[in-house]
């Protein structure tokens, strides 16, 4: 009577592109995600604009000196330049004048009284650094004149004194990039926390809002549970990546054309390994949270199942960072590095500290991997064995055992 | 048996302690519209689903000419679920060209698909909406057009027609016409039992998750003992009772409802209602489905 059934199912590769690209289109054309983006990039830029504008503000230091304190003005500077500090020095003649200027913040600090006795005269308070190298001048100034009286050259004593050093024999080597690697680290394990966060329930709200709509039972009939679940995590984990991307590289254009920071050319691979472990973070979370809104049915419940989830994302920063950062060989830590879901932060920041062995981050990778394999699994079956029971929250066992 | 049918074999299905499914079988053949009835719960939404695959059998399976129908098959099925659901915030069109997508086909045919489908059921001009901002009967015809749009070649439908409005009624029993006409099997399940009577091929009664009759319209209501309704004016309450395998139904004045059994005589009745005077009326009732399904689920009471 009718033609042959045509093999017209979807395979399983295009069924989870098609899911994922659907979570992407209308995620991404969304008012609330465009003004999103475009409200963290303004706060970010604003941000560094400001603390760029402020630190710029503060590195150099106008002092006025009278002609009762010049002395002091000259050893200011040079003894500003040995603390890497900028300090201007300007002769006043009028000392009521200047006053005024520092009033109006035109000048930082105003000089009087004696070489041996200065007022430094501040419109609220004396900078901390300036406090310092003030102190310092006026001490030197101090001892010099007790080295006058004592009959011997201040000078050739001061040459005397600066000539003496430690010599310096290092038993290994200076690891110059450590700081820079360790902060990169550091910095990718919060993001990750904050990705967890947000994009995260996002996929729990995702798979939730298909079971209270009842749409489920539509794709069920054609797509497999995995491809569901695998899909809507990686379109999902792409809407986060591009606003993540988006935030990160207007955040370091901004932050290098403001100078308030350059960017570590030779932490090449410590970037590489850190976007890898962001990924496999996310996608082994994500996949969790995707189980979690399998268990419940109403947006309601949600955080009853994502609670324990973002807990599991806190754990290492109050477990694993203590102990590494007062040790970088710590067992503890060492052991939990291999555990997925707190690898991606943990091994990170082992590797960054220059304590993970090359077999230890694969074993990391690998078990991630397959704990994301597992999740996707063990999510789409108790998704599939949840639909049908809306109404209260599907006990674990019930849902696995169908 | 004939390749081209849907058939439901032995489908038993328990939830803990209650069988919601016993033995369940029927089968459709291509181009057969089937009306599926039954009370709340006999089991009709179960049996869609199984046949889906949102729901496993206990035992039992569902065919498609011969072959079990497993997920290539049902991507070749419309189904339209109890429990409507589409994505309330994703737009009309975007979405059934997504649904026919993962029913696998193409960008451009999906496209045109949902173009087709949106005009014939008249909600074209809503397209780009978002369906929560639909009313209820428009959503309902974009879940229709969400069945169809793969160009599905059998067409499962759970309670199609609640909550429509009678133009609404008309444009859907068209469509489920013409796609029982190109061949598809169709079966619905519905409470409007008239509406089942107009439309359907044939029709399944399941109570308790059995399938108590399962036969074409005609021979259901042959089945069923003859009534007659004569209005005697001057007929005793008891005029019937000489006439043998009569049973008086109804007595109201000179009306009269009797039923007849196999063995009883409309000309002896035609006689005995003769003898008490006038006859003015004297007409065998046809049974309605309502009165089929009456007694199937009375008998429920019975059994």
């Amino acid at each position: 009577m009718s033609a042959p059934t045509q093999q017209r199912q979807v395979g399983a590769a295009q069924g989870t592109w098609l899911v994922a690209r659907r979570e992407i289109t209308t995620r991404v054309r969304s008012k609330a995600f465009i003004f999103g983006t475009l409200a963290i990039i303004l706060a970010i830029g604003g941000y560094i604009a400001l603390i760029s504008f402020l630190g710029n503000g503060e590195s150099t230091s106008r002092v006025g000196v009278t002609s009762d304190t010049a002395v002091i003005g000259e050893q200011l500077t040079v003894a500003g330049d040995a603390l890497g500090q900028t300090i201007e020095v300007e002769d006043v003649t009028d000392a009521a004048a200047a006053e005024q200027r520092v009033r109006d913040g035109d000048l930082d600090v105003l000089l009087t009284g004696s070489p041996s006795e200065p007022v430094a005269v501040v419109d609220e308070e004396l900078d901390t650094q300036l406090n310092g190298v003030l102190t310092a001048v006026v001490q030197q100034q101090a001892l010099n004149e007790r080295i006058s009286e004592a009959g011997l050259d201040p000078v050739a004593v001061q040459q005397e004194v600066a000539g003496t050093t430690v010599e310096v024999r290092a038993l290994g080597q200076v690891d110059e990039d450590l700081g820079q690697r360790l902060m990169l680290a550091v910095a990718s394990a919060f993001l990750l926390y904050m990705a967890v966060i947000l994009y995260g329930s996002m996929v729990t709200m995702g798979v939730i809002e298909e079971k209270a709509s009842r749409v489920v039972e539509l794709l069920l009939s054609t797509l497999r549970p995995w491809q569901l679940m695998l899909g809507k995590v990686l379109g999902i984990g792409t809407v986060g990546l591009i606003q993540v991307a988006a935030i990160g590289i207007v955040g370091v254009v901004a932050g290098v054309a403001l100078d308030a920071f350059t960017l570590p050319g030779a932490a090449a691979l410590t970037i590489l390994s850190t976007v890898m472990w962001y990924l496999l973070g996310f996608l082994s979370f994500a996949a969790l949270f995707a189980t979690a809104g399998s268990l419940v049915s109403r947006q309601e419940d949600a955080s009853s199942v994502t609670t324990p989830i973002t807990l599991l994302a806190v754990l290492p920063f109050v477990i694993g960072f203590p102990r590494l950062m007062n040790d970088a060989n710590d067992t503890v830590s060492a052991v939990l590095s291999y555990v997925p879901l707190f690898s991606p932060t943990l091994m990170s920041t082992r590797t960054a500290l220059g304590v993970a062995e090359p077999w230890e981050i694969a074993l990391a990778v690998a078990l991630s991997i397959a704990a994301t394999g597992v999740f996707v699994w063990v999510g789409g079956r108790l998704y599939s064995n949840a639909v049908l029971r809306t109404g209260s929250r599907v006990k674990l066992r019930d849902a696995l055992r169908g | 048996m004939t390749p081209s049918m849907l058939e439901f074999d032995r489908l038993t299905k328990r939830y803990g302690e209650r069988t919601a499914l016993r033995e369940l079988s029927f089968s459709v053949a291509a181009g057969e519209l089937f009306g599926f009835v039954g009370s709340n719960g006999a089991g009709k939404t179960t049996t869609m689903r199984i046949a889906l695959g949102v729901l496993a059998s206990d035992s039992g399976e569902v065919r498609w000419k011969g072959g079990a129908v497993d997920l290539a098959v049902r991507a070749r099925i419309g189904y339209m679920p109890e429990e409507r659901g589409l994505y309330p915030k994703m737009k009309v069109g975007e979405q059934l060209v997504y649904l026919a997508q993962i029913h696998g086909m193409g960008g451009r045919a999906a496209q045109s698909a949902m173009e087709a489908w949106t005009e014939r059921l008249g909600v074209a001009e809503r397209r780009g909406d978002e369906v929560q901002k639909l009313s209820l009967g428009n959503q309902q015809r974009v879940q229709l057009a969400a069945a169809l749009v793969h160009d599905p070649e059998v067409l499962i439908l759970d309670e199609p027609f609640s909550g429509l409005d009678p133009v609404a009624v008309e444009v859907m029993s068209g469509v489920l016409r013409e796609k029982a006409a190109e061949g598809c099997p169709v079966v619905f399940s519905s409470h409007q039992l008239d509406l089942v009577e107009r439309l359907c091929d044939r029709v399944g009664i399941i109570r308790g998750g059995e399938m108590v009759a399962c036969d074409t319209v005609e021979a259901l209501r042959s089945q069923g003992n003859r009534r007659v309704l004569v209005v005697a004016p001057r007929a005793g309450a008891t005029w019937a009772e000489g006439v043998p395998g009569v049973t008086t139904l109804e007595a109201d004045g000179g009306r009269f409802l009797v039923e007849l059994d196999d063995s009883a005589d409309d000309q002896a009745l035609l006689h005995a209602a003769l003898a008490t005077g006038p006859v003015h009326e004297f007409a065998t009732q046809q049974q309605t489905l309502t009165d089929l399904f009456r007694n199937v689920v009375t008998q429920e009471v019975a059994a």
